[in-house]
Order: C-alpha cells, then structure tokens, then sequence
C-alpha cells in the first residue's frame, strides 16, 4: 500500500483520506460501503475497479456528497478528510466541498446550451458577471481539455451539436473551469468510442499536473492505462489497493486476481 | 478457477501444452545425441541435426499463439506472466535444442576418430544435463515453484562435473600423445552440456516469475 | 442439450406447406376484424356528424359571400334583443336592439306592425368571447403560478413518502370532482368567503369582515370576498384544472435528465440556482404546452362559472363598466360578472326556438368550436416544436 505510514494528513502527500467508512444507501438496511479506508494521494491519478454494484461508484460519490441527493442515504461509520477537513462536519457548505470536488459524469451531460455558457455555467453560479473574466476563463478552460481548436469558431453554437468525445471533452472544460483540486470521473469514457476514449485518456494524463484525479472504470485496460493507484472492490468492500502495475502485474489478493484476468464464475 | 471465456483458457492451456511438448523434443535431441555418441551411431547423430528443424518449427508456433492470446485476451497478473514466461521458455528450449545440434555435430566427429575412452567420462554430464531439463520441464508443467529452486542448485552440480571435466581433458592434451582434435571436441560437447545446465535455470527463472511474480535473475 | 434440439421441427406436408385447411378459422379472423373496425369508424361518424352539422349550419352565420367575407357584426357586438316587424309595405324586417332604436327615432312616423322581440337573438357574441378570454388568462395565470410551484415541491424538494403520496392522492382526487362541485365550491368558497379582499371605493359592510383604508386615497382594502365575478370564476376553473397541471408539471421536470441536476449541483451550483438555471428552462416548454391543452379542457366547462362569474346578459365590457383608476380600476374590472361563451351557449339553448336565435345558436357553438379546437392545436403543434428542438 502507499502512503501507509499516514499519521497526521499533512505529514504525507494524501490529498482525500477516507477512514474505516461505511455507507448505507437506505439506513437500517445493509450497508453498501464497508469499513473502507484509503488514501489518495495528490497529484496523481486512482481508478477504482471492481464488478457492478460493489459500491465504487457509491465511494466516488460520497467523495463530493453526490449522495446527499437521495434521501436515505447516511455514513454510517468513519470519516472522509479532504484537504484535512472532515468533509461531513455539520459545518462543511456541500456547496463550496463541490467547487473544491468537481465531477464528471458516465453519460456525458452538457446543458442544451451554448458551448460558452456550458463552461461559464459554474462561475455564473458562483455570481461571476464580469464578461472579461468568463471569456478568460472559458478559453483557458477550453484549451486545457484540448477542445479549444475545434471549438473556438462556434462558442455561441449549441453544445449538444458536438460529437460525443467533444461533448464529454466539453463537461470536463466545464468542470475544470470552477477550479477544483480533486477531479471525480463517474465511467467517463463508457459511452465513447475507442478513439474518443483515448483522447480523453490522454486528455486525464495532461490534466494530473494540475488536478488529482479519481476515476471509476469498467474498463481495467483503461484502469491500467491511465492510473498511478489501483483499487479493486468487491461486494462492498475494498480488496485491494496498490500501485496500478501490483494490481494488475501480481495482485495480491485471489479475488483481485480472479476478477481482473475474467475469472468470476 | 476457470475463465469465463473457454477460448482463453484453451488457448493458455495450448500455449503450455506447445512448450511442454518442445521439451520433450529438445529432451530427446539430447537423448539421442547421447546415445549416438555412445553407440558410435554417426546416423542417429545425424538425425539430431534433422530433427531440430522441427524444433525450430515449434518456437514459431508457440510465439503466434502467445502473440494472439495477448492481443486477444489481454492477459494480466498470472496469466500475463505465464504467456510471457512461456514464450521465454520457448526461447531457452530453442537454444537447447540447438546446444544438442552442436552436441550431435561434435559425436560425429569424435565417432569418425578412433575409438575414445575419455568419452565415457562425459555420461555424467550428460545424464545430469538430461535430468536438469527434465525436473525443469516438470516444474514448468507442475506449476512447481520448489522444483524450479531445486533446478538452480542442480546446475551447480552441472558446472562442477562440467569444470573437473575440463580439467582432466585438457591435463590430458598437455600431456600429449593422444587424438587432440577428438578430446577438443570432447570439450566442446562437454560445454555445450554446461550450457544447457544453464539454459535450465533460464527456464526455472522463469517458472519462479510465472508463480511468484518474483525475478530470481541475476540475484 | 440434446443435439437434436434445433431440428424438432413438423413433418413437411405435401404439396403447399402452408396451407392450414382450416377455411372456419381464416373467417372467424376476418369476424373480428370487422367488428373492431366498426367501433372504431363509429367514433369517426360522431366526430364528423358533430363537427359537420355545426359547420354547415354555423358558417354562413360567420361568413359571407362579399368582402370582408366574415360577418364582422358577429364578433363587434354583444347580444342583444331581436326586434322582427314588418313595416308598412308589408317587409319583413328584422333589426338588432341598438338599430331599432335608431330607426324608431329617425322614421318616427314609420309604421310599425307585428312587432315580435326574440331575446338574445340580436348582435353578436363579442362579449362572450371577452368574457372567455379574460376567465381562460385568469385561469392560466392563476393555475400555472399555483401548478409550477407545487410540482416543483412536490419533484424537486418533497421527500419521497407518505406525504407526497398523500398530497398527490389529494390533487388525483381534485381531478374526478364533478364540474358543478366545482362551481359550488367556488360560489362559496372565492364569492363568498371574506378572506379574499377587493380594493373598492365603497366597501359592502354586510359582508365585508374587515376594511382597511387606504390612504391617502379614499378608497378601502376590503376583505369581502370576491363575489360573483371575473376573478372568483378565473380562480375556480384554475382550481379545477389544477390537477392536469400539476400532473403535467411534474412531468416536464421529471423528464428533465437527472444529469442535468447532478451536473449543475456538482459544479457547486445551489439547489434553487441548480433548479432555475438547469431544471426549469428544459421543462417550461413541457409544463406550458401540457398546460395549455388542460386549460383548453376547462375553457368549455359551464357548471364552475355558472355561480362564480357568469351573467346572461350584460350591455357593456368589463372594462366599459368599470370605474376608478389604477388598482381601484382593476379590482372593478375583475369583480365585474361576465359573459362567457359556453354559458352563453347554454342560456340561449334554453330560450324557444325561432330561425334568428338557430342562427345565433350555431354561429356561437362554432366559434366556440374553432376557439377550443384553436387551443389544442397550437398546444399539438407547440409541443412537437420542441420536442424536436429539445433532444439531449
């Protein structure tokens, strides 16, 4: 494991310490997440991997609170610590956790707007007016998820005419231009073709010197592609977490294996 | 447990079935170099030298199928380490396989001298050579990580035998008075068994990195 | 599996392999056909025989042979009396009320003999129509203010549960409520009840539980229900259409992609910024088109405007009658009684009949016709409009 030698957060290079956490989706039925403890390091890019429904998604989305969003969800064990801070302390604003956690999502979902206030969106919310400032931020934002060049002649065209690859190309702009530290990518690539895929493969690999990056994939080529640290959970429960070449060079655990060489009865 | 593809299980098992049964032909190209040399049979012999191209056959077919079941499949963590670990074993076999060549080429010459006492001397060797790539095999085929240790320390039995050899062979030249060019050939063939000694631990090396995942080279 | 599964077939038969023989059944098939078929033409004759007759009979009220081709004394007058008499070279005349009055004043020696007056028979239906316009505005604004709001509630911010269950029950229930339950409730509930204030010169002390002055003015805010009137009928038909609203609503935003959401909140947007800015504007061409063919609905209903807004006759516009200025003046516009189209309809229905009022019967039905049928259509169409320009 790295970072095992974590005592105080600012004493390693985690940037999202999640401790003993559990995680129930409906309170007083099973838990979906159990007693998971990891830590992310900053500047780097995880995957988390694992069959349908063993709760890696649900672990992504407690990292913004995404969950808080249905109803009867509750941790209901451990702690989250991002940048140090108990992420679920009655005094946390979920509001200003999301501009610190950005979040993009399985199917890519820009708004039916234009190109320009798809990436706006976020600092419009946050009551940004100034135009000089959005045009800035718009293009900087554009040009670092390499969009700039195909888009920079149609900005007032409608998002929804670009091409799948571009649409998701477009929601990470988006994302980035709120500026967060931690990037959480939901499947991103799911609904794309090979060669939308690699672009946003590359893409995830330009935008680690800036962002921490978790990502949630199906795909454990792409897993072993675009990832620095590995996670591999089952039912629940984290099984394994290691450098992304000990996960898939010689994984330790019989169930990591079995699962990432196609081995589940 | 099995994969949930059939296709990619029997492809992996053909791949192992392919360099199990390339060892058996590199066994017998030594077996048969021996035998020829001891029988003074310069035909047998012979047949070695034939029969290696089937070997060389061999490594083609192993190398395609470990190419297509990576492109294929996509292997990872065992399965990874066992396409490649066999592909390196089809390699070290390849070159046993042509060590035996150079064995038989050598007995033919030792055969068309005079009848040579210091040949006997070699069938030490060349039954520890045998045994080295058999328990290699085995190890490969068994999936045994313990045998493969016991082949390394086998070879250091293979280097001595291969080293007092030599030692009295060439006391013999100094000594003169005898078919230098047959006991220089005896040296050769006495190398070329040291080399296959060596070869065996390539592949036990490589059993080690298919279970364990650890490189034992070079250590 | 055994190999022979995929080859269980049947025996090939001779001849035409498909040939069932069964002559009986092939007929049976067509019975039933046939049947159905019937039924369903059925429906079409009705809609033909309704539609057919009050064109037929209705149209050359509305339209004539000379330019401007539509009879515009139809639509620019109110009805009024009928006045049928034959003058002496023994004419036949008939004059509306208004022209009556004129020729009297003008010919006063003319002669005048069986002079008959058919009530409502005369004019036009301009106030009417007004009348319908100004309950279906009303209406629509009172009912998509009240519908958006708690189909927001109920979608975006409601738990999930008992409670939401129970409050969508209760505007389920609202839907299967008679008409002129409907129109009872309101009578009682908007007319009479003094919770809903007037702004008025003079206040009805009877009624009025409280009034308050307004000064500098010397008019009072006075809490006297809003009586028989424009508002009191506006606001019942929006209660009675409420539940199609509602329903709609939630539609529309529900149909609004859960991305959408996630995507706005995750940008750190907050609820009610995420709700304006990513959820309303995808779901307020829904939730108006939707909207719009619900009002169409009540638009036609007589029974919640019979006791809350309606009046048989009535010489001028609301606006023509009222007085005062500014809220003053719009206060005595809304409280005014009005005449509406479908009441109108019935009032005249129930007259005796005579050649001048079939006329007025069916000119009025058809407008009424074209109006209701106007309001689908420009819902059909707003409603394919963006359901092709809205695809995400």
């Amino acid at each position: 494991m790295t970072n095992s030698t974590s005592t105080g957060h600012n004493a390693d290079d985690s940037i999202i310490s999640i401790e003993d956490l559990s995680f129930s989706y409906d309170i007083g039925k099973t838990n979906t997440l159990r007693n998971i403890s990891l830590k992310i390091p900053e500047g780097r890019v995880t995957s988390f991997i694992g069959p349908s429904g063993c709760g890696k998604s649900t672990l992504l989305r407690c990292l913004n609170r995404m969950n808080d969003l249905v109803e009867t969800s509750r941790i209901t064990g451990g702690r989250i610590e991002i940048l140090g801070q108990d992420i679920n302390a009655p005094d946390v604003d979920v509001i200003e956790l999301r501009k610190h956690v950005g979040m993009l999502f399985q199917k890519y979902n820009p708004f039916p707007k234009s190109i320009y206030e798809n990436v706006a969106y976020g600092l419009r919310v946050q009551g940004v007016r100034r135009m000089d400032i959005l045009d800035q931020a718009v293009e900087e934002s554009l040009r670092k998820a390499a969009l700039w060049l195909e888009v920079k002649d149609r900005l007032d065209a409608s998002a929804l005419e670009l091409s799948g690859g571009q649409q998701q190309r477009l929601c990470i702009a988006r994302t980035i231009a709120v500026k967060p530290r931690i990037i959480l990518m939901d499947e991103p690539c799911s609904a794309l073709d090979p060669i939308a895929t690699a672009r946003i493969e590359e893409l995830i690999s330009e935008l680690q010197d800036d962002f921490t990056i978790v990502i949630v994939t199906h795909n454990m080529q792409q897993a072993a592609r675009v990832s620095d640290q590995t996670a591999f959970f089952y039912l629940g429960e984290l099984v394994e977490y290691a450098d992304t070449t000990t996960i898939f060079g010689n994984p330790k655990a019989k169930q990591t294996e079995d699962y990432i060489s196609g081995r589940f009865g | 447990m099995p994969h949930i593809l059939r296709n990619y299980d029997e492809d992996l098992s053909a791949l192992k079935d392919s360099v199990v049964e390339m060892g058996t032909m590199a066994l017998a190209a030594i077996e048969k170099a021996l035998k020829g040399l001891a029988s003074r049979d310069s035909d047998l012999c012979y047949d070695v030298v034939e029969q290696d191209e089937i070997i060389d056959q061999q490594e083609k077919k192993i190398d395609e199928l470990g190419m297509a079941i990576l492109l294929r499949f996509n292997p990872v963590a065992s399965d990874l380490r066992h396409v490649l670990s066999s592909i390196n074993i089809c390699r070290s076999l390849e070159r046993i396989g042509d060590h035996a060549v150079n064995v038989a080429k050598r007995a033919r010459k030792v055969i068309r001298s005079s009848e040579l006492d210091e040949t006997r001397l070699l069938e030490p060797l060349f039954a520890e050579a045998r045994k080295i790539v058999s328990v290699a095999l085995t190890a490969y085929s068994d999936v045994d990580e313990a045998m493969a240790h016991e082949v390394i320390k086998m070879d250091q039995k293979v280097d001595e035998i291969h080293k007092s050899l030599g030692k009295s062979l060439s006391q013999r030249i100094s000594e003169g008075g005898c078919d230098t060019e047959a006991l220089l050939n005896v040296i050769f063939i006495s190398r070329s068994l040291e080399r296959i000694g060596d070869l065996a631990v390539n592949i036990a090396e490589d059993v080690v990195f298919s279970t364990s995942a650890e490189d034992i080279r070079h250590t | 599996m055994s190999k022979s599964f995929g080859r269980n077939y049947k025996a090939v038969k001779a001849g035409n392999p498909f040939d069932s023989g069964g002559r009986g059944r092939r007929w049976r098939d067509r019975l039933g056909t046939g049947v159905f078929a019937i039924f369903t033409y059925f429906i079409l004759a009705c809609v033909f025989l309704i539609i057919g007759k009050i064109t037929l009979t209705g149209a050359p009220v509305l339209f004539q042979s000379e330019a401007p081709f539509l009879n515009t004394e139809f639509f620019s007058k109110s009805p009024m009396t009928l006045h049928e008499f034959e003058d002496g070279e023994g004419n036949n005349c008939r004059l509306d009320h208004d022209r009556f009055v004129d020729f009297k004043k003008n010919n006063p020696n003319a002669v005048i003999k069986n002079e008959q007056t058919h009530s409502n028979a005369g004019g036009g239906i301009l106030g009417p129509l007004v009348g319908t316009v100004l309950l279906v505005v009303l209406c629509m604004a009172i009912a998509l203010f009240i519908g958006i709001s708690t189909a927001i509630y109920l979608v975006e911010y409601a738990k999930e549960g008992r409670i939401t269950n129970t409050l969508r029950l209760a505007i389920m229930n609202l839907a299967g409520v008679p008409s002129i339950v409907f129109g009872l409730f309101g009578f009682a509930f908007f007319c009479l009840s003094p919770i809903f204030p007037v702004f008025t010169a003079v206040p009805d002390w009877e009624k009025s539980l409280l009034a308050i002055p307004l000064w500098p003015s010397d008019g009072y805010l006075s809490f006297q229900g809003w009586g028989s009137s424009l508002l009191a009928g506006g606001a019942t038909l929006a209660v009675m259409v409420l539940p199609i609203i509602v329903a709609a609503c939630e539609e529309s935003l529900k149909a609004v992609p859960e991305g959408f959401r996630e995507a706005s909140l995750a940008l750190g947007a907050t609820k009610w910024q995420c709700i304006r800015t990513a959820v309303l504007p995808y779901a307020a061409p829904g939730m108006l088109t939707a909207s719009v063919l619900g009002i169409t609905r009540v638009a036609g209903e007589t029974a919640p405007i019979m006791f809350t807004a309606a009046v048989v006759t009535k010489g001028k516009l609301p606006w023509e009658n009222s007085e005062g200025s500014g809220l003053y003046w719009l206060s005595s516009v809304l409280t005014q009684k009005v005449e509406a189209l479908p009441y109108h309809i019935y009032s005249i229905s129930k007259l005796q009949s005579n050649e001048a009022l079939d006329e007025m019967r069916y000119g009025s039905v058809l407008v009424f016709l074209f109006l209701v049928i106007g309001f689908a259509m420009i819902s059909v169409v707003l409603r394919s409009r963006y359901r092709k320009k809205l695809k995400w």
